[in-house]
């Protein structure tokens, strides 16, 4: 399917505007909200497996990434029957060992990371080449970065087109768009980018690389959710969220799955439209769950570090 | 006529003065006789102080011996230009003063006391060398007032360790009054925290952190069920816990011994 975007698109995407006031007054009546014990213990374990288990470092070797792999598949050896996570996200020379370590037809999905991440900072040509690759590689999903640097300009219509471009290349893979709001500065920006990129083909939709700070906020994750649902009311098309970059914790992590349920309804709360992009969470989680399975806070010593 | 001024004394975690999580306020007399009220810290605020013990425990291990006692004597001058307002007895103020003074003394010294270098039957070079243990709970006796509270934080502070301090709420006005001076004295957030609070209640969950490195307690501050509990609690993981007579001496080289794990290289010479 050809894509275009229109002047009168543009004029659209940029027209609503969001209110910073009213959007932070509904994230912290969203954070305060309770959650009863059993139902925490199961969003926990929902979240565990909704989680993007994370490695983009220049240190980064394939025996670190086997060793995420492996925690993926099993995050926490003595209680086999949790939940393994959604996927691993790596650099596209990374995933030849991930695939290795995981297998063909693992439910553990492949990410990789593409188009000159973090800054997307090279000719398109380039970047293409880079998400056909990684797709040859075995990656099942792309997680690109849109062209900050074109949007702030206010060229759009070549930001759009290069997710086109980037959607095409993917062929089978999901595509991931991350729009790294941390340099867009406005939630204006934020809502005018989340349905640039949804227009022009996304899956997911994605705050940040975690490169550049603030990475994932409430108020953002909001905005952009509201976002889906403008789009989701357009077109009928569910697309997935993807927040990343500091989350750390379980709490922060709950807070997230009750502004989502709040925003987009149950239908969202499944690893196929949410995701967390994040490492160090799994294991703030395993420490909730077995707090609540076992009665003992575990040392964070305990869990693997990765 | 003036208006009452009612004073709530809050919990000192992680450098700050907070409110406990859960809202809960117990109202005690005053040592004047009026009716105040104190913050009791639940299992939340434990869990989070927990975190900031542990993050500020390196940076405070990695100090000086010597720096750490200038902190601990600042603790002392703090203490002592508040002498005359701290809701206690005079003589239990100045015994308090004199007690941070010496373990002051103590901090650069006592590694080399009881570190060693031992004979083996080898061509190596073998030493031992104290460690802190990491994080420690200390319930002090509540009969030794303030004495009790600064040479329990002190023991455990100079060994390198960081120390939550689990004060009964009767003794609300004092700690607030101790954590005002530890506020002030330079010592690093997180390395003490003053909880107020039901002391059985915080301890049985102490028992179920198993981040916790030791628990430092005074015989008379505990039932004597509460302390099979942490005992046997302590055995499952493997946690330090020391128990002490009181306050009326300074804690022995021993003592301190038990707040610090020993650690021994083997070098070939």
């Amino acid at each position: 399917m050809s894509r275009t975007c229109t002047e009168s698109d543009i004029r659209r995407w940029r027209a609503s505007t969001v209110d910073d006031m009213t959007a932070a007054r509904r994230v912290d009546r969203v954070r305060k909200r309770s959650i009863k014990v059993e139902a925490k213990v199961r969003l926990l374990e929902l979240a565990l497996s909704m989680v993007d288990l994370t490695t983009l470092e220049g240190r980064d070797s394939p025996e670190r990434v086997r060793a995420l792999c492996r925690k993926a598949q099993r995050p926490y050896a003595s209680r086999p029957e949790l939940p393994s996570c959604a996927a691993v996200c790596v650099y596209p020379s990374m995933v030849p060992h991930a695939r290795a370590a995981l297998g063909e037809g693992s439910p553990i999905k492949i990410a990789a990371v593409a188009t000159a991440f973090p800054s997307g900072q090279l000719p398109i040509a380039l970047k293409l080449e880079e998400v056909r690759r990684a797709v040859q590689l075995g990656a099942d999903e792309i997680d690109m970065v849109i062209n900050r640097g074109a949007f702030l300009a206010g060229e759009y219509a070549r930001v759009f087109d290069e997710i086109v471009a980037t959607k095409d290349a993917c062929g089978e893979a999901h595509l991931k768009v991350i729009l790294e709001t941390g340099e867009l500065g406005t939630l204006d920006n934020v809502a005018a980018a989340s349905r640039l990129a949804m227009a022009a083909g996304a899956d997911f939709i994605k705050t940040s690389t975690g490169k550049i700070q603030p990475a994932a906020t409430f108020p953002v994750v909001l905005v952009m959710l509201e976002a889906i649902r403008e789009h989701f009311l357009e077109t009928g098309t569910k697309i997935g969220m993807k927040p990343a970059g500091g989350i750390r914790t379980a709490k922060q992590a709950l807070h997230y799955l009750a502004l989502l349920a709040e925003t987009l309804g149950a239908d969202w709360l499944t690893p196929d439209l949410w995701r967390f992009g994040a490492s160090s969470l799994v294991n703030d989680l395993l420490r909730q769950l077995l707090w609540r399975a076992e009665g003992y806070y575990q040392s964070p010593r305990r869990f693997s570090v990765d | 006529m003036r208006l009452t001024v009612e004073k709530t004394f809050k919990l000192y975690v992680g450098g700050q003065f907070i409110r406990s999580e859960s809202g809960r306020v117990l109202r005690v007399r005053s040592r004047e006789g009026s009716s105040v009220n104190v913050c009791s810290a639940s299992r939340k605020d434990f869990r989070d102080a927990m975190d900031l013990a542990r993050k500020a425990q390196p940076g405070w291990a990695a100090r000086t011996g010597y720096n750490r006692g200038q902190i601990l004597y600042r603790l002392a001058e703090m203490l002592e230009s508040r002498a005359r307002a701290l809701p206690t007895e005079a003589d239990d103020v100045t015994q308090a003063i004199d007690r941070a003074v010496h373990h002051a003394g103590w901090s650069d010294k006592i590694t080399a006391l009881l570190s060693s270098l031992n004979p083996v039957a080898s061509a190596h070079v073998n030493y031992s060398m104290l460690r802190p243990l990491g994080v420690v709970v200390a319930a002090p006796d509540v009969a030794d007032g303030l004495t009790g509270m600064v040479e329990a934080l002190c023991a455990a502070t100079v060994m390198g360790n960081t120390v939550h301090l689990f004060v009964p709420a009767t003794l609300g006005e004092l700690a607030a009054a101790l954590s005002e001076a530890l506020a002030t004295c330079d010592m690093p957030g997180g390395v003490v925290n003053v909880m107020t609070a039901d002391v059985p209640e915080l301890l049985g969950w102490a028992n179920h952190h198993d981040d916790l490195d030791g628990i430092y307690v005074a015989r008379a501050a505990v039932s004597a069920e509460t302390l099979a509990g942490i005992e046997r609690e302590a055995a499952r993981v493997m946690r330090r816990v020391i128990v002490v007579a009181g306050a009326a001496a300074p804690a022995s080289p021993q003592v301190l011994e038990h707040l610090a794990e020993v650690k021994t290289v083997w070098m070939s010479s």
